[in-house]
């Protein structure tokens, strides 16, 4: 039996919003930790590990894992009828064939019910083991979405170069190219709006552009993000949550730039 | 009249000259109570035999010209030759009905009529006439005289006039009342005097006359109309599919009949709700590919017609079946003719004697069966069209039919899948490695 009630609908409001253009169907695993999401998109270059730990709840009670399998378009669907800041109430049995959503609105005296039919999804857990990454920039989610959709109107894939004296993202296409670059700095009134470089050796990566812009659709959820580069590794896209983080894993371009 | 002329199909009479002896009289229509001319026929020798059957008011129908199809009536004069009169059209279709009556006295005096509308009159129960009254409030509690039921009639005029110009009629009346009326003699002298007698409607006798009727015209459709109503309840599959899967079962002794047939196609519909989609495409595709090799091998050295009468034989719905159909159209001839509140109550106690159910079930059935065999159907269709183009293909998978599959797919997937979803499908994902290289799997158990 799965009870869970989250303050404010649009974490998952935005969580789901975010992963729904990368993931069709997925499965959503509760147990007592919180809830937890792991995806591959269809073609299995990406992949999205989302976790709502149990103390983003209250109450929160899950007696045995739970599995819930779900079509995201589905639940966006339902979800779409919930108001931002409206208390949030998630239930399903022990060996569910619904979801249960409870939408309460605090100001007025308004309940919501909405069932969700789910489904068997047969999936695969991929471990992903703590890694050391080469480089890790922070910056405002805000800065790392404009410059992914600025560059993708002019190429499909972007190069991230990371070296000590900045962070330059570079692209060149059939019209032209062009690159930007973001200088290490901190901002003193309000630390998110700082752009933070640690790094132990210089990093060059490509990525493409398409995957960068849908993971930005997560930028609502945080105001900075968090991106981990290493030759050979998967490019690490994070936004943190509070009460959990959303991660997302693209593979880099390898040989594109022969 | 003499200046518009209509061709009229009267009843006979014995003496030669009828013109006298119709009269048109206008009555409120039993169902919709519009004034409706009707014809009374009153032949001026009462002939002895004038039983309560004779029928003597007429119903008049037009069976209309088609605007689309414009005739005229030509009307000669039967003078020399003795062939039967014979209106000439236009068209000459139209020679083998009956010949107008012969109003045009003066000799050599042909007459073209324009609108070729031909009247027919069409015995006519008066009973029906009378049963809006009998069945209303004030009379259907009492015990009347039929001169007290006539004169209470709203249109009280029109029958005396009937009962002026044709005095047979309340003898007709009344005996047709007897059928569904229940009688107290008052006089008790006489049974021969009419007016002792009084009426008042009996619901049951009314019912048990009426569901009869209705009984003996399901009976007696004409087979034109039968064709046309058992021709709906036809299981699906007429044609080519058909003859494949009639074909099918006979090249397979063990199944019987289209037996076979139904029943892969039931389990094709359940595969279908119980949404597994895959199995059921594969089952569905086997299931076409084996009709149309059928299709193509057998049907060639079987001529077409009977091939096509065999299957529609054994697809015609059980008979019991088809009479609840044809009850049920019979019924609605009735409506034309009956009060709506005698009408709707005729209907229940006919369902109560031969119920709907075995006919709404059947038609369940057959929904379900339609909508498994347009499948195969649509394919078989489209695969003869291709095996007239060419024949050398074979009865292999084609095209078509790898891209009709591919198109259904993708519409049950596209209900489910978001835009962004299809739009990074799109993405050129070459140089990048899986992340099934990079992460290994996880025990399930963690």
């Amino acid at each position: 039996m799965l009870e869970a009630r989250l303050e404010q609908a649009q974490i998952l409001k935005k969580v789901v919003e975010a992963i729904k253009d990368l993931v069709q169907d997925c499965n959503f695993d509760c147990n007592d930790a919180g809830i937890q999401l792991q995806a591959m998109d269809n073609s299995h270059v990406a992949l999205v590990s989302m976790k709502l730990g149990s103390e983003g709840f209250s109450p929160y009670r899950c007696d045995r894992n739970i599995a819930l399998g779900i079509n995201l378009n589905s639940l966006m669907k339902v979800l779409r009828a919930a108001a931002n800041d409206d208390l949030l109430t998630l239930k399903a049995e022990d060996q569910p064939d619904s979801l249960n959503l409870l939408f309460e609105s605090s100001s007025q005296d308004r309940l919501s019910e909405y069932d969700i039919k789910l489904m068997d999804i047969d999936q695969e857990h991929l471990g992903i083991p703590e890694t050391e990454y080469a480089a890790t920039i922070t910056l405002p989610s805000a800065e790392f979405q404009r410059i992914c959709r600025d560059l993708s109107a002019l190429s499909e894939s972007v190069s991230i170069e990371a070296t000590k004296d900045g962070v330059k993202f570079e692209c060149s296409g059939d019209i032209g190219n062009g690159s930007v670059t973001l200088r290490p700095h901190t901002n003193v009134e309000d630390d998110d709006k700082s752009t933070k470089i640690e790094l132990t050796e210089p990093v060059n990566l490509t990525f493409s552009l398409k995957y960068l812009v849908n993971f930005c659709k997560a930028s609502s959820l945080s105001a900075t993000v968090k991106l981990c580069l290493s030759n050979e590794v998967p490019l690490l896209v994070e936004y943190q949550m509070g009460v959990g983080y959303l991660r997302f894993y693209l593979a880099p371009k390898i040989g594109d730039e022969e | 009249m003499a200046s518009n002329p209509r061709v009229f199909i009267l009843p006979s009479s014995d003496n030669g000259d009828s013109s006298n002896e119709h009269t048109i009289l206008t009555f409120k229509h039993p169902n919709t109570n519009v004034p409706t001319r009707y014809l009374v026929h009153h032949p001026k020798t009462s002939s002895p035999s004038t039983s309560s059957s004779t029928p003597f008011i007429y119903e008049i129908l037009k069976v209309a010209n088609s605007p689309y199809a414009p005739r005229s009536w030509l009307i000669a004069p039967d003078t020399p030759p003795l062939s039967p009169p014979t209106p000439k059209t236009e068209d000459e279709e139209t020679t083998d009905k009956e010949a107008p009556p012969k109003e045009q006295e003066q000799e050599n005096q042909s007459l073209i009529i324009r609108d070729a509308h031909l009247y027919l009159t069409t015995p006519f129960d008066p009973l029906y006439l009378l049963l809006p009254h009998l069945s209303s409030q004030k009379t259907s509690r009492n015990f009347l005289t039929l001169d007290d039921l006539l004169e209470s009639h709203p249109e009280s005029t029109k029958w005396s006039t009937l009962q002026s110009i044709h005095p047979d009629s309340s003898k007709i009346l009344q005996s047709r009342l007897l059928s569904i009326c229940d009688t107290v003699s008052t006089g008790g002298d006489d049974d021969d005097d009419d007016s002792d007698q009084m009426f008042r409607l009996n619901q049951e006798k009314l019912y048990t006359l009426l569901i009869s009727r209705v009984e003996s015209v399901a009976k007696a459709l004409p087979s034109s109309l039968t064709k046309h109503i058992s021709k709906k309840l036809l299981k699906p599959i007429g044609t080519q599919a058909s003859i494949a899967w009639k074909r099918q079962s006979d090249i397979k002794p063990s199944g019987g009949g289209d037996g076979v047939i139904n029943d892969a196609e039931i389990e094709d519909q359940d595969e279908d709700t119980a949404q597994e989609v895959p199995v059921q495409e594969g089952a569905d595709s086997q299931l076409r590919r084996e009709a149309s090799k059928l299709n193509l091998e057998d049907t060639a050295d079987m001529p077409m017609e009977e091939a096509i009468n065999i299957v529609e034989e054994d697809l015609l719905p059980p008979p019991e079946i088809q009479y609840i159909c044809q009850l049920s159209h019979s019924l609605q001839f009735f409506q034309n003719y009956l009060p709506q509140g005698i009408y709707t109550s005729l209907s229940e106690r006919l369902n109560k004697i031969h119920p709907q159910e075995p006919l709404e079930k059947y038609m369940e059935e057959l929904k379900s069966l339609r909508a498994a065999a347009s499948a195969a159907l649509d394919f078989s269709m489209s695969h003869s069209k291709r095996t007239l183009e060419d024949l050398e293909a074979g009865g292999g998978k084609t095209k078509e039919d790898v891209e009709r599959e591919k198109k259904r797919k993708k519409k049950e997937e596209d209900a489910k899948t978001s835009s962004g979803v299809k739009k990074l499908a799109k993405v050129d994902t070459s140089g990048m490695m899986k992340m099934t290289s990079f992460f290994k799997k996880k025990d399930p158990k963690t």
